[in-house]
């Protein structure tokens, strides 16, 4: 893959916990070393005001010669200058998704594609445009879309949660479940017991404990792998678990993407499960891999007050927030505030 | 006809599903097959649901708080991880919901508050989604419009048209300064020409020689009138900019529910015409169909217009044809537009402008101008007669005020001398709105009519003018004034409960004060404007179609009020001279605090053949 077409996700574990802030300071870097960078986003970006705690947020401000991908509703609301240069046809709640090119700087509102699918046609679409970088906003937790980006960075703080050692702990097990090992070997777009009498079930996801108990009565010793195209959720997890580990080693678990394990349910708990079944010889493989780049912390969280039924901002230890996911994880953790340098290594961009 | 869906409805909240069952009827109405699924699932069970039923469509409704977002953000993932976003459209609903929300969210909309299940059914119909265009589509209402001007009490109405009769005689071969204004206004200004800034020579020429002082030092030495100053450019452009950003983002509402009547009037007149357009544009938007402009009290007693974009006034807006022509381009085209020239050295000129500018309606009266407002009265007997006669000619509608009550003017006399001058207008081919005063008057304050309630004598008001002639009413002005204090939740709710009893008697229109108008010392602010266009809103959804019952007493005390008016129009024709029955006192008199106005005396002469 070459470098002008490389796409990086910017995802966050909740809202407020430093999207934007982390791509401005990517945005602003790449305008200093004269690269082109491109923008969209897969939520709703740059407005003045958080949209549920009605606190000041940071707007997106763009340079010349910035690509952009987003809803056509956002170029009157934005100060920047955009010259359209392809229309997509990708509907969103604020309109057909636009590609346009910066004329004048300004402040950028970005909304983009809802969606995955939609989110790769507007990638390719970029991409012949030849951006050094194209980075895609996240949305408040949303993950689901960031599996069409080639690595991502994950904004991380007190917003999540104000409890630092739970914050590291979870970057952790994110950590983790995002080092997953690459499954090569054969797929199949619905649950399916590869070994044996290969069984194939009409479902891709486990959703139900009835889908549960249809796939333990069909495990068997013979059972190598089980293919899970899906999302399990958590507890169902926990079943399968079970049946799988009293099976013993040997057995190996494929999902489609580390986004999809994560969305099961806590990724805490998850992490202990997979860990607890790696003892017992039970490998868990990603068929399509997406490296976790790096992780930008913040400290800032907007306070609920109930006596005002409002919110108002505050922060905990940055020095200990930093520190403490920092040696909970493998990949580099930045504080953009701080040291936002290390981001930009962890994408490649040199001084 | 759109082919039939498969549409999920999950209530996240406990009970907030009343908009998804209404959408549901909706939806079922269409033919769609729709599924309303138990409150509060988890989202996996929703995902389930969406592969167990094959839906196409799903749509949530949900409150949100702190960390709601991020569950419907989680719900929307795993829509998109299980395989199934490109095959289910979603749809969210709740009271904090905007397309932008929508956007950050994953949704495919949108649906605050104000939603119509209309808007949520195309949306499942996969009819191409436009933001909810909220607001409704308006027109300009023709209050007069039905009424024959007959009376009813045949007897009493022939006394009236009596005593009009006299004042055609005594009126048309006189004229006033005001008067030949009008007249060169009416004959040399072309409005397109000076809208063009080609000059209209003739009238430059003419009209200074016919004004006052004032008015003749701005024209010859370019003196503005001590209260006032122009625009700066950089106001000028700050103004065309506020109008070019607002006008595409104002939606226009409705406060009327089932009724249509009475339409609903709000004065404006801070001074500065920007502020004006400003409160014109609140008053649209909150459901205001109609505006009225406040000139300061100065130029009632100014014999001619100033020109120029002029602001800083303090009490009401000065009328020039720049100030007026700009506040006509910042009007929706559907609002009425009152422009008053009720009582003051300019009323035909001002009924003149007003219509070449665009307005909509005036105001005239006689009496009030001559007992409450200050003008000599054998001066506004003329120029009354000749405003009536312009307003027929540009067929302006215009009511006639009865506000000398607020001077404490008993009700029956200040009732005959409307319907004189409405009898007038009849004759001279104009259509008249009687205008009572719909507040706590200070004659109801001394004699007690309102001692227990508010609706009675008001009531009786309504009833007696209805018994004697049919013609629009239009009660203000404002309603409920003097019942206001400056409590802004006592202001509104007055104010409200005075338009549904305005609405319970049928009424054709009202004028409604803001809030804070009696207290404000100053401009009135926007949100005390807000307030009483809201309670009146409110109001009107409250009461619907049904309405409010007076007592009896309303009925005897129309009978009295009727028979009392016949009194005082019996006095007028035994003087034999209508503007000599102003001078008497005999339409109100000193004692009841209606003092004949000096301003403009000894200005009316014959017309010389």
């Amino acid at each position: 893959m070459s470098f002008s077409s490389r796409v990086i996700g910017i995802a966050g574990t909740a809202k407020n916990t430093g999207k934007t802030t982390a791509t401005n300071f990517i945005l602003k870097e790449m305008h200093k070393r004269k690269l082109t960078p491109a923008l969209t986003s897969i939520g709703y970006d740059g407005e003045r005001l958080d949209n549920v705690t009605g606190l000041p947020k940071p707007r997106v401000p763009v340079v010349p010669g910035t690509l952009v991908a987003v809803a056509h509703r956002c170029l009157p609301v934005s100060t920047a200058q955009v010259e359209v240069i392809e229309e997509t046809g990708i509907s969103t709640p604020l309109g057909p998704v636009v590609l346009g090119i910066i004329k004048k700087a300004g402040q950028m509102v970005v909304a983009g594609p809802n969606k995955s699918s939609s989110l790769r046609v507007i990638l390719d679409k970029l991409t012949v445009y030849k951006p050094h970088l194209i980075l895609v906003d996240g949305a408040l937790n949303r993950i689901a879309p960031m599996v069409e980006t080639q690595g991502f960075i994950l904004a991380t703080g007190a917003s999540r949660s104000s409890d630092i050692t739970r914050l590291a702990y979870e970057a952790h097990s994110l950590d983790y479940l995002f080092r997953l090992p690459l499954y090569q070997g054969d797929w199949y777009n619905y649950i399916t017991l590869v070994g044996g009498d290969q069984i194939s079930f009409d479902f891709s996801s486990v959703f139900t404990r009835s889908q549960v108990d249809r796939i333990i009565a069909k495990f068997s010793p013979a059972v190598e792998k089980i293919i899970i195209p899906g999302v399990v959720r958590e507890e169902l997890w926990k079943e399968l678990a079970g049946v799988i580990s009293a099976q013993g080693a040997g057995v190996t678990i494929a999902v489609a993407d580390p986004i999809k394990l994560a969305l099961g349910g806590s990724v805490g708990n998850l992490h202990r499960l997979f860990e607890g079944l790696g003892e017992r010889g039970v490998a868990i493989k990603v068929k399509r891999p997406l490296p976790l780049l790096a992780i930008s912390v913040n400290p800032f969280y907007p306070k609920y007050r109930f006596e005002a039924n409002d919110y108002h901002p505050a922060y905990v230890d940055a020095e200990r927030l930093h520190k403490a996911v920092a040696r909970a994880v493998t990949v580099p953790v930045a504080d953009v505030m701080r040291n936002g340098g290390l981001l930009l290594e962890a994408l490649g961009i040199k001084e | 006809m759109s082919k039939k869906k498969q549409v999920l409805l999950a209530p996240l909240d406990p009970v907030h599903d009343i908009g998804l069952k209404m959408i549901r009827r909706g939806l079922e109405h269409g033919g769609h097959k729709t599924h309303l699924l138990p409150p509060d699932l988890p989202a996996e069970e929703i995902i389930q649901e969406i592969i167990n039923r094959d839906a196409e469509t799903v749509l949530i409704s949900r409150t949100l708080g702190y960390g709601v977002a991020e569950l419907l953000a989680r719900f929307v993932d795993l829509v998109d991880a299980a395989g199934l976003r490109d095959k289910v459209t979603l749809g969210i609903g709740g009271m904090a919901i905007r397309p932008e929300l929508a956007a950050e969210l994953g949704f495919d909309a949108g649906f605050g508050p104000g939603t119509t299940v209309e808007e949520a059914v195309a949306f499942v119909e996969g009819k191409e989604f436009k933001a909810a265009k909220q607001g409704v589509e308006k027109k300009k209402v023709d209050i007069t419009s039905g009424y024959s001007y007959q009376f009813i009490n045949e007897g009493l109405g022939r006394k009236i048209e009596q005593v009009a009769e006299l004042i055609i005689q005594w009126a048309e071969n006189k004229t006033s300064p005001g008067v030949r204004r009008a007249v060169v206004r009416d004959e040399l200004w072309d409005v397109e020409r000076w809208r063009n800034r080609q000059g209209n020579s003739e009238f430059d020429k003419e009209y200074p020689q016919l004004c006052g002082e004032q008015p003749r030092n701005y024209y010859f030495k370019g003196e503005l009138h001590p209260k006032t100053r122009r625009f700066t450019r950089e106001e000028v452009i700050a103004l065309e900019k506020f109008i070019h950003e607002t006008k595409p983002r104002v939606m226009l509402n409705r406060l009327q529910h089932t009724k249509s009547r009475p339409v609903v009037f709000n004065q404006y007149g801070t001074g500065c015409p920007f502020m004006d357009i400003g409160h014109i544009k609140v008053s649209e938007a909150w459901g205001a169909d109609g505006v009225v402009h406040f000139d300061p009290s100065w130029g009632a007693r100014t014999e001619g217009f100033f020109d120029g974009f002029l602001t800083h006034q303090e009490d009401g807006t000065v009328i020039t044809p720049a100030n007026l022509n700009r506040i006509h381009g910042g009007l929706e085209p559907s609002t009425l537009w009152q422009v008053r020239a009720h009582r003051g050295l300019n009323t035909p000129e001002t009924v003149v402008l007003g219509a070449k500018i665009g307005a909509d309606l005036t105001k005239i009266n006689i009496c009030y101008g001559s007992l409450g407002a200050g003008t000599d009265p054998e001066r506004l007997t003329v120029d009354g007669y000749h405003a009536i006669r312009y307003a027929a000619k540009y067929k302006m509608p215009f009511d006639v005020v009865t506000n000398e009550e607020l001077a404490g003017v008993p009700a029956h006399k200040a009732f005959a001398g409307m319907l004189i001058v409405s009898a007038l207008a009849v004759k001279l081919g104009g259509r008249p709105m009687l205008q009572p005063l719909f507040a706590y008057s200070p004659e109801a304050m001394i004699s007690e009519q309102m001692e227990d309630n508010y609706v009675d004598f008001n009531a009786a008001k309504i009833y007696a003018l209805k018994s004697i002639i049919d013609a629009p009413i239009w009660p203000g002005a404002p309603i409920g004034f003097l019942t206001q204090t400056e409590d802004r939740v006592q202001s509104s709710t007055t104010t409200a409960l005075h338009a549904c009893l305005a609405s319970s008697l049928g009424v054709d229109a009202i004028s409604i004060a803001s809030s804070d108008e009696a207290y404000s010392g100053g401009p009135i602010a926007v949100p005390s404007r807000t307030d009483t266009l809201k309670a009146v809103g409110e109001g009107f959804r409250f009461f619907g179609g049904t309405g409010i019952s007076p007592s009896e007493r309303a009925k005897i005390w129309a009978e009295e009020l009727t028979e009392s008016i016949e009194a005082v129009v019996d006095q007028v024709i035994d003087t034999g001279d209508f503007v000599e029955a102003l001078y008497q006192g005999v339409l109100g008199n000193r004692e009841e605090g209606a003092y004949p106005g000096r301003a403009g005396k000894g200005t009316v002469r014959q017309v010389e053949s």
